[in-house]
């Protein structure tokens, strides 16, 4: 693996630079990279472990399913995801991992699922919920007061994008749908904080249809209003909430970029701040919080399926 | 990602160290290490993902590397490599996710036959698909009589043989079938003296010779070496394999059948002999840098290719190694 070599040294030269401004913006460091190359991913964190779910390899959308353990820096797999589909959502909520919607992969955006799936890390094993009303990808999932809400998407109906909003209630294995989101867009990154989701950036339709757009959803008004816009308007980036923040990272920008950047929105100050940028820029992952640090693995280091990578990069702030 | 390094080879053959370490591979063997009457051992551009269960081989001096199984999923993957290049390219996705296929190239065209949908060795297909590579299209062909994986195939006279493999309640099987790309259709021949699968199976001078493999639990492990002569459509037998192993590579190389690597729990094999159809002989030739298994063989501009695999047993130790070996 040359090419991996070289891609690490120019992520610690890097890294090295950055020291100075790491104080303030947190800084980033590589583990063991994902056992295979993989874009379209969804990254969950539970039980102390790191899960990347679906995705594509080698241009074949599957049902892969990989666990990190940062105890010992080391991946392995897992039982694989009922079905293979890319662009999934997803979600931990009380020791379990969701998967909502996603495409079936063999080309772009193609056919968005109604599918919802719960991994129970304890036995290894997958469950099949009641699925959304209708299919959509590219959705952004949050758990919010014991309930999976289910925001925006892609559908398969002339690959539009939707405000569809539903949230899904583990206790009756049932769905319900909500206030739709302000404006139809998907490949954005959503987020909770004191009892509020956050949905930022996406795309409204082609990946050039970009928006820096911050939706503000309120479940006890069941409204949705809006905050200040993301400073760097992009979609198919990757949003967690971490240390009271709200951050957003990476995204594409065709036809030739894809966004290092790492913003974060801090509902105290009503305002966005600029963290360290990542160590390359990248789309097509997603982030989870494990222990006390913010993690990315997989993904695309140019738009679309272009350089497909295996890295796992880690963000911590003190 | 596994980074291996590991100590050159002696000439004698006799001894393999190596040891585990994060460091890249060499770009070439060291002089001092090359293998003289036996051989040598070179690296080239890495497959792009660990994968193993694969198939390999060789027409229009490209290299194919098809299905298999990546991060534990059985799929279509389909590249391609230019050995003028050291490159690899994607290449039109195989019409189903499977491992463990069967692979063998006439008039041009590639033949996939059978194979599992899932790891281990799950519910065996009959499916036969031809790939045209001056299109990069894919065409169905009609089933072999039962799902099997796991099998030998081999061209001769212009038809496609598939000897043996595993059904899909997980037996082996001695089932010969040959398919005439003339009449597309399968016609059943004199089974296999003794069913298996994960053998060598390779074409040579009019005859086919199918060369250890396992008669059922990886332990269950064979020298037996069978010649099928489809003049008289009968089995005979000829000198079996030194060393008796299942879940090994093969490729016909200078007229030479070469049978590399395989498996025995808890190791895998670098064993790399050669049988000379002229001389009726076994030789021992330089031993791979590593043992593995999982994987095939093909020759491609006078060498001799053999891609990915696992390193141990089992799925375990999944490389996306790529190793050339050539004689003087």
């Amino acid at each position: 693996m040359m090419t991996l070599a070289c891609a690490c040294a120019a992520v610690g030269t890097l890294a090295s630079a950055w020291t100075s401004a790491a104080q303030a913006q947190g800084s980033w460091t590589t583990k063991a990279p994902v056992p295979a190359r993989l874009n379209e991913v969804t990254v969950a964190a539970v039980a102390g472990k790191l899960h990347v779910m679906g995705g594509s390899v080698l241009g074949f959308t599957g049902p892969y399913h990989v666990q990190y353990d940062p105890a010992n820096d080391s991946w392995r797999t897992r039982a694989p995801v009922p079905r293979s589909l890319d662009h999934i959502g997803s979600v931990e909520l009380n020791g379990k991992i969701y998967l909502i919607g996603g495409f079936v992969g063999g080309g772009v955006h193609r056919d968005g699922q109604n599918t919802a799936f719960e991994y129970d890390p304890a036995s290894d094993t997958w469950r099949i919920l009641a699925p959304m009303k209708a299919g959509r990808a590219s959705v952004g999932v949050v758990a919010l007061d014991g309930k999976i809400h289910a925001i925006g998407g892609r559908s398969p109906d002339n690959n539009v994008t939707v405000a569809t909003h539903e949230v899904y209630d583990p206790a009756t294995n049932s769905w319900k749908e909500l206030a739709p989101l302000p404006k139809a867009r998907d490949h954005a990154a959503a987020g909770v904080m004191d009892g509020k989701i956050y949905f930022a950036g996406g795309r409204f339709g082609p990946s050039t249809e970009r928006t820096g757009m911050l939706d503000i959803y309120d479940p006890k008004s069941n409204t949705w209003t809006s905050g200040p816009a993301m400073p760097t308007p992009r979609s198919g980036l990757a949003g967690t909430v971490y240390k009271g923040l709200f951050m957003v990272l990476g995204g594409e920008m065709p036809p030739t970029g894809t966004n290092p950047e790492n913003e974060a929105f801090d509902p105290k100050a009503n305002a966005w701040r600029t963290l360290a940028p990542m160590p390359a820029g990248r789309h097509a992952t997603a982030a989870a919080v494990l222990g006390d640090s913010v993690y990315l693995a997989g993904g695309s280091l140019r738009p679309g399926s272009g350089q497909v990578t295996d890295q796992t990069i880690v963000f911590t702030m003190p | 990602m596994r980074h291996r390094w590991w100590l050159p080879v002696m000439a004698t053959g006799a001894v393999l160290v190596f040891a585990s370490s994060p460091v890249s591979l060499p770009t070439s063997w060291p002089a001092w290490a090359q293998g003289g009457s036996q051989g040598s051992w070179s690296i080239r551009a890495p497959y792009r993902a660990p994968v193993n269960e694969v198939a390999v081989v060789a027409v229009g001096n490209k290299l194919h590397v098809l299905g298999g199984s990546v991060l534990g999923i059985a799929g279509p993957y389909h590249e391609e490599y230019d050995p003028a290049a050291d490159k690899w390219s994607a290449r039109a996705m195989l019409p189903k996710g499977l491992d463990h296929i069967g692979a063998a190239v006439a008039n041009g065209k590639i033949y996939v036959i059978g194979g599992f949908v899932a790891s281990v060795h799950r519910d065996a297909q009959n499916a036969v698909y031809e790939y045209d590579p001056a299109s990069d299209t894919w065409r169905i062909l009609p089933g072999m009589k039962a799902g099997r994986a796991s099998v030998g195939v081999a061209v001769i006279g212009g038809k496609v043989h598939a000897i043996g493999g595993r059904n899909a309640d997980g037996q082996t099987v001695a089932t010969h079938e040959a398919y005439d790309p003339a009449t597309n259709s399968w016609k059943q021949l004199a089974s296999l003296p003794k069913a298996r699968d994960h053998a060598a199976v390779v074409a040579t001078e009019g005859r086919i010779h199918v060369i250890g493999g396992r008669f059922g639990l990886p332990t269950d492990k064979t020298d037996m070496h069978d010649v099928y002569d489809p003049s008289s459509n009968t089995w005979g037998v000829a000198p079996p394999m030194p060393t008796a192993r299942s879940g090994l590579a093969a490729a016909l190389y200078k007229d030479l059948v070469v049978v590399l690597g395989g498996e025995l729990p808890p190791s895998t094999f670098s064993q790399n002999e050669a049988y000379d159809p002229k001389t009726k002989s076994w030789r021992a030739l330089t031993p791979m840098p590593a043992g593995r298994h999982g994987t095939q063989a093909a020759t491609v501009n006078g060498e001799l290719y053999i891609v990915a695999g696992s390193l141990r047993p089992g799925s375990a130790g999944v490389t996306n190694e790529v190793l050339v070996f050539t004689l003087p």
